[in-house]
């Protein structure tokens, strides 16, 4: 049985994270430009407006804008998620770093590289859950999801396949992602209970 | 214009040179890296192994693996453990 993590905790890891990237996190529901952005993917008909403000996590640049307050659950986001999301928005915010302008370009007009960096991203979940559980995490329902951000059938075949390979890594003890080891570098030292209990030697 | 033209030029910079050719879900190793080839015939990297053995305070090397898993038999070319030195890491 996992420890259950507290409000303050997420606030305080959120804070964190925010500090080590640079990053500052909006309300999704009271930023005009995701409203807009609903309003854009809605009338293309690739995303319904209700399900991207309330379902989905969105950064842009160093800007992370969220469907929840940060240490409130809700319906769709518990406190656990809303750790899993914050590192995987933060992986989004290395690629920013690391790729430059070709990251925004490539993301926007480019399916494969957005199942690419959405499955790297991804892979932040991955870390996490085994983290938190002891066990690996199931790689195709994450997969899966890159249908909702317009990925062909193809791309999510390869994104599930570099996943299940991300897995194995993981399960042997790797920490792919530099928003993970920032991450875990937090929660080791001030929620080391959330982790799941470790084998006796 | 300027950025119009910056942002065409950067769009090209990812994808307007051929295809490598390669069959999409493949694997390999080079150097350190592990790469997939992507939906498009890119070659892509996964993970570099070496930024992995950092972040991860133990040797990490690129490595050939077919592992039975939860989610079935996964195959293909990954970071792993550099004490995991097996017959098949050359491949």
């Amino acid at each position: 049985m996992s420890a259950e993590i507290q409000p303050d905790e997420v606030v305080s890891f959120w804070r964190h994270m925010q500090e080590r990237f640079g990053t500052t996190t909006v309300n999704k529901g009271d930023a005009v430009e995701m409203q807009i952005i609903a309003g854009v993917l809605d009338t293309l008909g690739i995303l319904d407006k209700e399900r991207f403000l309330k379902s989905f996590t969105t950064t842009l640049g160093r800007k992370i804008y969220t469907p929840f307050d940060v240490g409130s659950a809700n319906d769709t986001w518990d406190l656990w998620d809303q750790v899993v999301v914050c590192v995987h928005e933060h992986q989004h915010v290395v690629q920013h770093d690391r790729e430059g302008l070709s990251f925004e370009v490539s993301y926007v007009t480019d399916r494969a590289a957005r199942a690419r960096f959405e499955a790297e991203a991804y892979r932040s979940n991955l870390e996490m859950h085994f983290w938190r559980y002891g066990t690996p995490a199931r790689s195709r329902p994450l997969a899966e999801l890159l249908h909702d951000y317009g990925c062909r059938t193809e791309d999510v075949e390869v994104a599930a396949h570099s996943l299940a390979l991300a897995n194995v890594s993981v399960r042997r003890g790797a920490v792919l992602n530099e928003s993970t080891r920032a991450a875990l570098d937090w929660l080791e030292s001030h929620s080391p209970h959330l982790r799941a209990q470790q084998p006796a030697a | 214009m300027v950025k119009l033209l910056l942002l065409v030029a950067v769009a090209c910079s990812t994808s307007c040179r051929p295809p490598d050719g390669c069959v999409p879900r493949s694997t390999r190793c080079l150097v350190n890296r592990s790469q997939i080839c992507d939906a498009d015939r890119y070659w892509r990297e996964l993970s570099d192994c070496d930024r992995v053995s950092v972040q991860s305070g133990a040797a990490f090397a690129c490595r050939y693996i077919d592992e039975e898993t939860e989610e079935g038999r996964v195959v293909g070319h990954t970071c792993m453990p550099a004490s995991d030195a097996g017959s098949e890491a050359s491949r």
